[in-house]
This record gives C-alpha cells, sequence and structure tokens, in this order.
C-alpha cells in the first residue's frame, strides 16, 4: 500500500496523459492535412494504441511488483534496457518541451498578452520538482482530486460547443493513403501509456478494479474524439484557422455573448491539465535517469531534467513552428516506437514468461 | 542563525516562495494594471484611401466615477498596413492597445473591392481578436460609423451590435462575423453573406426619430432620441446630423469581393430555403375577396423544409419541400366587417393561389441572385456532395468552370401551406 | 509506643509547601493519642471536611485504632493509605493528609474541590436544535459528560500526568472494539513521550501530537462539544481530554471534519449536503478570491466581461495605490478591525464596527482611497472565511499567499499554488489517515458523509479512513435474526 497509486489514479492518470496536446494545436494541425478523415485517423490511432492497456494490465498479472527497467533487463539485456531507457528520456524530454511550448504560446496570446516567461517557468518548474521528489502517491491523490475539475471543464466546454450552429463534418475526403499517412505523421502526439508502463510497479494491481483502467482510457478517447468531431462540425472548412481547439469550442458562441468570456473555463481545464502533465513527464524522466543511473539522488535528477529543458526551452522559445514541424517530420518514427511497436515487445516478454510460468507449473 | 538557514534549505518551496516576493512582487507592486495600461477597443473600423489604410478604433475612456459610466472616443490611425496604422493609433492614443473586448468590425466598402482577406489578415492572425467579432460592411467611412455611434454616452457599441445581431438572426441569417466570412470564403463556392450598415444625414427634423424607412424589420438608431435631447454633439458632418441606418441590407461577397448588395426583400427569398429563419411577412395585393380587393399580410408562423439532391440522366435536381404554416397578420381595403377568425380558417384558394405565386418568384429570384453571382451561400455545393458525392465529383470535372454549377442545377420547389 | 511526631509532621509539611497562605493543618489530642490533619484550604471541600472528617473524629469515643479509622470514622468516598514520598503530591491534589502517633499508616483523604463552570453551550459552537452542553474546565465534569453518552464497557479511559511542574492529569478515551490498535499505541507513546513544564491548555499538548508539528495545518481536532467528542469516538477515533481546558482533542483530523458541523446532522440531510456544498464554495471562495481578482486586474484585463471591466476602469481611476497596494491595504484594514473587535468588550466591539464599516469602507471609497470593487472582493473573502470558523487561522494565512501569488504571478501563479497546497495537503498523513480522503484517495464507503450526504439510515458503516476494527455500525448477532 505504502507510494503505490490506486487503479483508479492509474486510470485518471492516463485520461489525463491522453489529454495532452490533443485538445488545442493537434485538431488543426490534422485537419490541414487531411480534413474530416482527422477524426477517422483518430480513431484508427487509438484503435491501435488502445491494445496497451489490456498488454499492460497482463504484464502487471505476469511480473506483479517488479520494475520495467529490471524486466526489460531480464530479457534484452542491460545495455539494451538502458538504450530504451535513453530513448523514453528523449521521448519525455521533447513532450515536455512541445507540451509547454503549445500551452505557452496559448497562455501569451490569450491571457497574459506579453511574454511571460519568467513568470511561467517559476509557476510550472517547481511544482513539477516539488511532485516529483515528493512521489507518486500525492502526485496521483492531487490529480484524482482536480479530476472532477478537469472532466466539469472539459464537459463544459463540449457542452457549450453543442449550443451553436454545427454541420456534420465531411467524412472520407482524403485518400486512404492519406489517412495512414497521417497515422504516421501525428504519431508523436500519442503514445502516453509508456508513462503507465513506466510506473507499473507503483500501481496497487486488483483484478476486480481491471475495469475502472479500461474505463478512464475509453473515457479519455471519447472525450478527445468528441472533442475534433465537436470542433469540426463548428468550423467546417476554417477549423485549420483555429490553434486552440478546446477554447475556440468556447468562443463563437453569439449567444453566450452577454456572460463575457467563457474561455476561462477552458484556460483553467488546460492550466490543470498542463501542470499535471508536466508533473507526469517530470516524474517519469527523472526515473527513467534513476534507471539509467543508479546511483543518482532524486534531488540531482530533477536538477537535470531543469538543466535540459531550460535549455531546450531557450533553443525553441518564440519559433515554436520548428518544434511543430519538426514533430511532424523528424519525431514520428520515435511516436511509432512508443506508441505502436513498444507495446508489442512488451506483449512478447510478458507471453515468454508465462510461458516459463506454465512450464514450471 | 544557522539552524534557520538550513531550515529554509530543507525546504526549497519556501525559498521558491522568497524568490517570488522578492522578485516577482515588487514590480507587480507598482505596476498599475492592464486595465489603466490599456486602451480597451470596442470597435474597429477600416478604411482605404488610395493605397492607405485608416484604421479608426472605438475605445473606452475611463471616468473616475463611482458608478457604471461608460465614455467612449474614436481614434484613428493611418499606415500603409493595417498593423502600421495600428501602430500609429496606438501612438495617437498613448496606450497599448487591447482588442480583445472589440466586438465589432466596420469595414469601407472600398476595401471589397479586391480580395478583403488579403486586407484584414492582420485581425484573423491577432489571435487576442475573438473569432466572433462582428463584420460589417458600409458605403460611407467606416470612421464615421464609429464616431456617430461614439457621440451617444451610453453603451452605443452594444446597441450597434445588438442591431446587427438582430439582423443576424432574422434577416440575413448568417453570423456576419469574421469567422461566418473566413467559413464563407473557405467553402466550396468562397462565397459568403455579411451585414450592411449606411449612414444617412439627418436634417434639423427632431421628430422624425421613428421614420421608418426601411421594409421587413428595419431598426434604426437615431442618435437624436438620446435621452438628454438636447444638442448632442454630432459626429463628423459639420451641421448636419448623422444616423446609422439599418435596412437590414446585406453584401455577397465572392472570392472576398464584394459582388452584389442585396436589399432585406431580396434576401427573402434566400431566407425562405433557409431552415432558421422564420420570421418573414407575406404580402399579397389586389386579392379578390367577395368582389372586393383587398391586401393580405400573412407571417410564416412555421417553416418546415427538406432538400433532395439526385442527378438524372446526368443533370443535377435540387428539389426543396417547403412547408409554411402562415398566420393571417393584417387585412387592408375597404372593410365591411371581416370577421378574421372564422373566415379566414381555412386559406382562400385564390389568396392561396396568390402566395403560392409570390414565393414561387421570390425563389426564383433568389436562385438567379445566386446563379449570376455564381454564389452558393445555401449550401447546395455541399448537399450535392454529401448526397451525390460520386456524381458531383465527376460533374464538377466535366464542366469547364467550376463555379458554373448552379447553372446547370435543376431547382424545383414544391409549395405547401397551410394556415390557421 | 509513637509512630509520628505529628506536631513536628505539620511544620515539616509546611516548610516543604513554602509556608502557603492556604496552608492549614489541625492537631486532635484524646488521650495520648494525637491525630494531624494536613491540608490546603484552596482546593478542599470545607464543609465536607467538617462534617465528614472533623464531626466523626470529635465526637468518636472509644479508642482510636487505625482500622477504625479508616473504614469506619471517616464518612468520605475515598479513603486511603499512601506511601511518604507521596505526601506533598497528595496534598496539591486536594487531599487531606493524616498522621497519626499510634500507626505507621499514612491516610489521605479525597476532598478536592475547586469552582468549577456549569457545563453550558460554548460560544464557538451553537446549535439550533440539539444538545446544548459544553465541555468545562474540570476533567472529571468532562468524562461524566463523556461517560453518560456512552454506557459500554469498551470505553476505556486511560490517564496519566504530563507537565512537570504543572501536573496535569490527561485522559485518553477509545473504544476498545473500534478504534485501530496501532492509533491507539501511537497516541499513547506520543502522550506518554511529552516533556513540557506545564499544560495550561490543551492546544499546549496539540503540536506534540501532530506527526508535522511545523505545518500550517492543525492534523489534531479539537470539539468544545461532548456530542462532537463522542460521535467522533464511536467512529474510532482517540479523544484526549486535558485538565483545565474545555478543549477535547481528537485524533486523527483529516481536513472535511471542519466541512461538517454538528448542526448537520440534526437536521435534514438534503439541507445538511446543500449547507455542505455551501461552505466549499465559501472556503474557495475565502481562499482565492482576492488572489484572482488581483490576478485579473494586473494581467489579464481581456478575461473581465466588458461591463465589469468598465466598472473596475471607472472605479480604480484616480486612486492613490496601484491594485497590488490596495488589496493590501484594504486586507490590513480588515485585519486591523477584525483583531479589535476580538479584543474589544462586546458593547465596544459593535461601536468599532460601526466605525469600521461604515466609516472607513464608506468614506474610503468617497475620498478615493479605495475602490469598491476592491472592497466587496476583500469583504467577501473575509467573511466567506467563517463559513470554516475552525479553519479561520490557516485560510487568513493562505489569503496572504494567494494574493501574493495572484498579484506576482498572475492566474498561473494561482492554479500552480493550489496544486501545490493539495499536494502538500495529499502528504500530510495523520496518523495513518489520508488528510484529504475520501476524496483523495477516493473512499467510495466513506462518501455517504462527505460533502454531499446520505440520510442517517443509510450510513451504517463506520468510515473506512480511520481504519477501524470493525466495519458495520452495528453488528447484527446471528442468534437475533
Amino acid at each position: 500500500m505504502k507510494n503505490k497509486i490506486s487503479m483508479r489514479q492509474a486510470g485518471i492518470l492516463i485520461l489525463i496523459l491522453i489529454f495532452s496536446n490533443k485538445v488545442l494545436l493537434l485538431p488543426a494541425l490534422m485537419f490541414d492535412y487531411v480534413k474530416g478523415d482527422a477524426v477517422i485517423s483518430l480513431i484508427l490511432i487509438f484503435a491501435l494504441e488502445f491494445i496497451s492497456v489490456p498488454i499492460l494490465l497482463k504484464l502487471k498479472q505476469t511480473f506483479q511488483d517488479q520494475k520495467l527497467y529490471d524486466i526489460l533487463q531480464k530479457y534484452l539485456t542491460k545495455y539494451v534496457a538502458k538504450v530504451l531507457y535513453v530513448i523514453f528520456l528523449i521521448f519525455i524530454m521533447l513532450k515536455a518541451i512541445l507540451t509547454f511550448s503549445i500551452v505557452y504560446v496559448y497562455f501569451k496570446q490569450q491571457i497574459y498578452q506579453e511574454e511571460f516567461v519568467s513568470i511561467a517557468l517559476i509557476a510550472f518548474l517547481p511544482i513539477m520538482n516539488h511532485a516529483t521528489i515528493s512521489g507518486l502517491k500525492p502526485m496521483a491523490r492531487t490529480m484524482e482530486l482536480f479530476f472532477f475539475v478537469i472532466l466539469c471543464g472539459f464537459l463544459f466546454c463540449l457542452g457549450i460547443a453543442v449550443y451553436t450552429p454545427l454541420s456534420v463534418p465531411d467524412f472520407f475526403v482524403a485518400s486512404a493513403g492519406k489517412i495512414f499517412n497521417s497515422i504516421y505523421r501525428y504519431a508523436f502526439a500519442f503514445g502516453d501509456f509508456i508513462f503507465l508502463f513506466m510506473m507499473i510497479e507503483k500501481i496497487d494491481y486488483k483484478k476486480s478494479e481491471e475495469k475502472k483502467i479500461y474505463f478512464y482510457a475509453i473515457l479519455g478517447y471519447v472525450l478527445v474524439i468528441l472533442l475534433f468531431v465537436l470542433f469540426y462540425a463548428k468550423y467546417e472548412m476554417t477549423s485549420f484557422m483555429h490553434n486552440d481547439a478546446l477554447a475556440d469550442l468556447l468562443a463563437y458562441s453569439v449567444r453566450f455573448n452577454a456572460i463575457g468570456r467563457l474561455d476561462i473555463i477552458a484556460i483553467l481545464t488546460l492550466l490543470f491539465t498542463t501542470i499535471f502533465q508536466m508533473e507526469i513527464f517530470c516524474y517519469a524522466f527523472c526515473d527513467s535517469l534513476i534507471n539509467i543511473f543508479p546511483l543518482m539522488d532524486k534531488r540531482y535528477s530533477v536538477a537535470i531534467f531543469d538543466v535540459f529543458f531550460l535549455i531546450l526551452y531557450y533553443v525553441f522559445i518564440g519559433n515554436y513552428e520548428i518544434m511543430v514541424d519538426a514533430t511532424v517530420t523528424y519525431f514520428p518514427p520515435l511516436g511509432i516506437f512508443i506508441a505502436f511497436v513498444f507495446p508489442i515487445l512488451i506483449w512478447i516478454i510478458s507471453r515468454i514468461e508465462r510461458r516459463k510460468n506454465e512450464k514450471t507449473t | 542563525m544557522k539552524k534557520q538557514l538550513r531550515k529554509f534549505a530543507k525546504n526549497p518551496m519556501l525559498i521558491i516562495f522568497l524568490i517570488i516576493l522578492f522578485i516577482f512582487m515588487p514590480p507587480a507592486l507598482v505596476s498599475p494594471g492592464q486595465n489603466r495600461e490599456r486602451g480597451v477597443v470596442i470597435a474597429i473600423g477600416i478604411d482605404k484611401e488610395d493605397d492607405e489604410y485608416e484604421i479608426s478604433l472605438l475605445t473606452f475612456i475611463p471616468t473616475p466615477e463611482q458608478s457604471y459610466k461608460q465614455m467612449n472616443s474614436v481614434i484613428s490611425g493611418k499606415g500603409d498596413t493595417i498593423a502600421k496604422s495600428l501602430y500609429n493609433a496606438e501612438i495617437v492614443m498613448g496606450r497599448k492597445i487591447g482588442l480583445s473586448h472589440a466586438k465589432t468590425t466596420v469595414v469601407n466598402e472600398k476595401l471589397l473591392e479586391d480580395d478583403v482577406s488579403k486586407h484584414i489578415d492582420y485581425l484573423s492572425r491577432f489571435a487576442s481578436l475573438s473569432e466572433n467579432t462582428i463584420f460589417v460592411c458600409t458605403s460611407s467611412p467606416a470612421k464615421e460609423i464609429l464616431t456617430t455611434s461614439s457621440s451617444l454616452q451610453s453603451t452605443v457599441g452594444l446597441q450597434l451590435e445588438e442591431m446587427i445581431a438582430y439582423n443576424a438572426k432574422n434577416l440575413y441569417i448568417s453570423d456576419t462575423s469574421l469567422e461566418a466570412f473566413y467559413k464563407g470564403y473557405y467553402s466550396r463556392s468562397s462565397a459568403s453573406l455579411i451585414g450592411y450598415l449606411s449612414l444617412t444625414d439627418v436634417e434639423g427634423d427632431k421628430s422624425g426619430s421613428a421614420q421608418s424607412t426601411g421594409q421587413g424589420g428595419s431598426t434604426q438608431v437615431d442618435e437624436g432620441s438620446d435621452t438628454s435631447g438636447g444638442e448632442s454633439s454630432s459626429g463628423q458632418g459639420g451641421g448636419s446630423k448623422k444616423q446609422i441606418t439599418n435596412n437590414g441590407e446585406a453584401v455577397l461577397i465572392k472570392n472576398g469581393k464584394l459582388v452584389e448588395k442585396l436589399s432585406a426583400d431580396s434576401l427573402n427569398g434566400i431566407n425562405l430555403l433557409n431552415r432558421k429563419s422564420v420570421n418573414q411577412i407575406i404580402t399579397v395585393k389586389d386579392v379578390d375577396y367577395n368582389g372586393k380587393k383587398y391586401d393580405f399580410s400573412y407571417r410564416i408562423k412555421n417553416k418546415k423544409i427538406t432538400t433532395a439532391t439526385k442527378f438524372e440522366n446526368g443533370n443535377p435536381i435540387y428539389s426543396s419541400y417547403l412547408i409554411l404554416g402562415l398566420e393571417l397578420v393584417e387585412i387592408e381595403g375597404e372593410h365591411e366587417k371581416l370577421k378574421i377568425n372564422t373566415e379566414f380558417s381555412e386559406m382562400p384558394p385564390q389568396i392561396k393561389q396568390k402566395i403560392d405565386e409570390k414565393i414561387k418568384s421570390q425563389f426564383t429570384d433568389a436562385i438567379n441572385i445566386l446563379r449570376k453571382n455564381k454564389a452558393d451561400v445555401i449550401g447546395i455545393h455541399n448537399k450535392f456532395f454529401r448526397n451525390n458525392r460520386g456524381e458531383y465529383k465527376k460533374f464538377i470535372k466535366d464542366i469547364p468552370q467550376k463555379d458554373d454549377f448552379l447553372d446547370y442545377v435543376n431547382f424545383k420547389l414544391n409549395l405547401e401551406l397551410k394556415s390557421d | 509506643m509513637s509512630y509520628f511526631n505529628v506536631e513536628e509532621k505539620v511544620e515539616e509539611y509546611k516548610k516543604l509547601l513554602n509556608d502557603s497562605v492556604d496552608f492549614s493543618s489541625r492537631i486532635y489530642k484524646k488521650d495520648d493519642q494525637e491525630v494531624s490533619l494536613i491540608f490546603l484550604k484552596s482546593i478542599i471541600d470545607q464543609e465536607l471536611l467538617s462534617n465528614a472528617v472533623f464531626l466523626p473524629l470529635q465526637t468518636y469515643e472509644k479508642p482510636l485504632d487505625i482500622d477504625n479509622l479508616q473504614n469506619k470514622i471517616l464518612k468520605c468516598a475515598e479513603v486511603k493509605e499512601i506511601k511518604e514520598e507521596k505526601v506533598i503530591d497528595e496534598i496539591l491534589n486536594g487531599r487531606v493528609i493524616i498522621f497519626t502517633n499510634f500507626s505507621d499508616k499514612i491516610i489521605a483523604i479525597d476532598l478536592f474541590k475547586f469552582p468549577t463552570r456549569v457545563p453550558t453551550e460554548p460560544p464557538t459552537s451553537p446549535v439550533i436544535q440539539g444538545p446544548r452542553e459544553g465541555f468545562v474546565e474540570d476533567i472529571q465534569t468532562n468524562i461524566t459528560l463523556i461517560r453518560r453518552r456512552l454506557k459500554t464497557d469498551n470505553l476505556v479511559i486511560k490517564s496519566m500526568e504530563i507537565g512537570t511542574e504543572s501536573k496535569n492529569k490527561v485522559a485518553m478515551c477509545y473504544l476498545k472494539d473500534v478504534a485501530n490498535d496501532d492509533l491507539v499505541d501511537k497516541v499513547y507513546k506520543k502522550l506518554k513521550s511529552i516533556v513540557i513544564n506545564g499544560v495550561v491548555d490543551s492546544y499546549y499538548i496539540l503540536s506534540f501530537l501532530e506527526e508535522r508539528p511545523d505545518s500550517l495545518f492543525k492534523q489534531v481536532g479539537g470539539a468544545e462539544k461532548p456530542d462532537i467528542v463522542v460521535s467522533k469516538i464511536l467512529e474510532g477515533k482517540v479523544a484526549i481530554i486535558v485538565d483545565n481546558s474545555p478543549i477535547v482533542l481528537t485524533i486523527p483530523f483529516i481536513i472535511i471534519e471542519d466541512l461538517q458541523n454538528s448542526n448537520d446532522y440534526y437536521t435534514n440531510h438534503h439541507y445538511s449536503s446543500l449547507i455542505r456544498i455551501m461552505r466549499l464554495i465559501g472556503l474557495l471562495i475565502a481562499i482565492l478570491a482576492p488572489g484572482s481578482y488581483l490576478a485579473l486586474q494586473i494581467y489579464h484585463y481581456n478575461i473581465l466581461p466588458l461591463n465589469f471591466l468598465i466598472t473596475i476602469a471607472d472605479t480604480t481611476l484616480g486612486l492613490p495605490f496601484t491594485p497590488f497596494l490596495e488589496i493590501l491595504f484594504i486586507f490590513l484594514l480588515f485585519q486591523i478591525l477584525y483583531e479589535v473587535s476580538l479584543r474589544l468588550p462586546s458593547y465596544l466591539g459593535l461601536a468599532t464596527s460601526v466605525v469600521g464599516a461604515l466609516i472607513l469602507g464608506d468614506t474610503g471609497i468617497k475620498a478615493g482611497l479605495i475602490s469598491p470593487p476592491g472592497v466587496i472582493i476583500v469583504a467577501l473573502s473575509k467573511i466567506a472565511l467563517y463559513t470554516i470558523p475552525e479553519q479561520a487561522s490557516q485560510i487568513t494565512v493562505l489569503q496572504v499567499v494567494f494574493i501574493i501569488l495572484g498579484g506576482a504571478l498572475g492566474v498561473m501563479g494561482v492554479t500552480a499554488g493550489l496544486i501545490y497546497l493539495v499536494n502538500y495537503l495529499n502528504k500530510i498523513d495523520s496518523y495513518g489517515t489520508p488528510y484529504l480522503a475520501p476524496y483523495s484517495p477516493r473512499i467510495p464507503a466513506d462518501l455517504k458523509d462527505a460533502i454531499i450526504t446520505s440520510a442517517p439510515t443509510q450510513m451504517d458503516e463506520l468510515p473506512k479512513s480511520f481504519s477501524p476494527k470493525k466495519s458495520k455500525k452495528v453488528e447484527v448477532k446471528k442468534d437475533e435474526e
């Protein structure tokens, strides 16, 4: 029980990660590429990604409380495990930077109206570091408490959009090849189950609560798909112009003009999700760093995260377009590996282990 | 002392808090707040003279009052690009411009002489300007519209907005916002419909505050109707007063260019095919009834519209089934005790026929307008695309000009009238 | 044969007790038998002394013998034999000590009495309907108040003494079939390990019982009414009664307890759910309102609706303060008024509130020193604070922190601060109970008595947050079915 998170908390964790960097820029980017078929492409990606859930649960059943690193080490030698963890490190860091810069640009335009780098960093970094040092349990509990707020905010955004003129988006406009290509192009935005794989030893597994993980993962998928559909239904051909999908669902609803700026709801929802995501990124980064260098102190690993984060952030600041461009040109193989290849690898490993166990008994 | 320092070091969040306290708080302590640093813009007007833009901003000026009071003034700047002229306006104002509360954008029709999206690129790029900003076109300089609306010392910016909102809801059934413009601009026929305002001179006639010049649901904002009633200052036009006249007109924009100005009447035809439009009066004149001639006015109470598209022998056919529920609201003529309730419970056939003719002619007119301008503002393209995708694509490929598609479409209207 | 020289003994103890003015003694001589009584007259029941001790002694005809004295003559409830080294303690505890020259036994009679209050309704937790008794300063009365409500052999009351100088009696109460053993052991050990010179009030030992004594948030509950304490004992908590304090401590404490009020249990549960939601909103307003207002004004004017923005811009124009200073100034003003009205006698308190509210507030606005929205926001948060009066001091500190965060960093600072706060609270485990239970972590069974409450008939389980020994409130025996 000590320092472990419940299945429900793990589910909430994955739900928050599923929202990650899919609710702001991604709908517009994908629409620009495949038009309304982005929804189909999204559903396909989710279907592929969803395989991770049963694999995760099987892995947990097979290996009980073993760490992912130990499992990998056992089957793929120490060096391969280290290389894999370095890949994770790169993936996490890039994802953290990407998420942060997208949200930063959004907040700059919508709420601060001017550059506020120092404010953003002093607000984000200490929280991330503190959460990492104090461990997964308080972090997951905090998410559990705010989950309700996030869900309500999200549903509110979707609900308001229903009250605006909507039209059914056109599906099957792009060719099949292009749809499949889009899966490859935007793979980097997915692959969130890797974080659960990395925290596998911290999950307090109960067979009867397996459906909770399924429930929250599916809830996350349904909400994101709903967001995409409503967003395209609302903006039709101009979807590519709207870079802040979640907030833009609230805007342009003439009926609610009298109340004023409703996008404060979207802003708060985003702020909460982003901070939680960044906490998870920071935690996972430090966790893998400690796995690669077992002697490292947690505080040092946090410091290393901060240093990397700051350097990369200052490289990309102001030109996050480069970052976004890189995600569709250079990063997709990384995304494909993390999101689709790695779970299959894990599946094979857990299958071998089960066979072994069956033989011995 | 050492102990205390160690205690601090043990709690890094305390150090962070101290950093906030000593580095971030002092500038905030002396900051007057954004609402004092920024000029809050309520409406934007854009004019173009030769190659020079003039941007006018209806800004809110704070007055030291304990209660709600809104004072507006118009500030303008010129420049060869919109960004430059905004910058110049900023210099004039002496404050940074905050566009996030701008609810109206008025552009002069000169900007629509060529692709307007080129001109207003800045506005669409400037993310803090929300997309539901109302976007209207005007014949007179946009600056004058703003000046006229500012001279009323109340929330005129809002009134202007409310007036347009009424039109948008009842007359042209288009949100007439920046977003609606772009939606049309990027649609299959690149056509959109936006609202139109004009400014008219009012001579010293004070009593005419409620003169009705328009048809349909046009409304007026008369600056003379200000509660003070006195000599409220006029706008630009020296001695003569100006007022914003709203005739419920709209302009049809194709590829960003103004192609036709539509009167409220001709909009009615287009609206017949629009599901959301219900507020309409249909008047038939000189109807023989019991040997006398009457004018009958009906209001559309409810409307049910279904459309179907198909290709017959390779020709696109667009058929609409329109069911109108009508309510008799007025009978004009030499009255001889026409009992409204009983005799007209069933619509007399001659009226029915007249209405039928009228609606069909309106419909034809509307189709002609759309065909003439190659502007599909009611989504005919989309309907074909959705229902008959393969044939539609093939047809579009085969015709020499994609835009001419409307010319090939056969329109059919089945009308059913109901009254109670 | 003489065992004690009674006159010498009197002199000896008089010296040992520093010739205190309340030191009294009396020597009886009858034939060759001598009896001395030593006591402190300030803390004994003098009427009882003359009726139950002096009178029988004087009227007794036969020669005295120690057994007779102890069992027959003295008409008191508690007469016991003590050792000589305990004599001072016993005198200080209000006992009359008897030395005789015919026995080596020393007898102590309990005649302890001091002025106490009658159990009245405490001013801090009044109820509309429900019991009005409150604890008093006397531990005996307080134990009686609890015992009267729990007539069960499961109730354990352990007593001990804390304080090298004050030697305060401290009692620990719990139900042995409900309270978790680990919890009881832990609390007992903590109490035993307390080293302090004097316990003037239960709050003196409160911070010794907390697992994180540095923390802003209290981890030990306190109640002034026996009905509240008994309901907590029934949930499996441990109550600690300290002599001379009307506040009884309960362990473990979680934050939801302050959202609950004894009134809630004496009214309809639908109403109490509504009230608890209001309290939660009040709590959020109290903590976040001034900071958020400041953030909006300094950084995010664009989020404000136009009409509100115009009001703010109109009213703040021409103020000598910047928004930040203005809020700090109003905050300080309110805090001063609060302190003054708390300290002053009630008839003056009314005068200060008139001066504060009417003259300072209204004139401040008219003079253009402060703006009406600023006053409203700060006043609102200051009033909302008292929806949860138990947490008033903590919330006031948080208000200042969030004002600084909101003013210095904007809405991002406020949100980050809120997340940090919750993360921090989640780290506090008050005796193994999650501080934010039952919401984080979610304990579904305990949600029945959280913010949305169920009918009392449905609350048949004991709260799992405190890991009690049994799960049902009432365990129906099989043969009774």
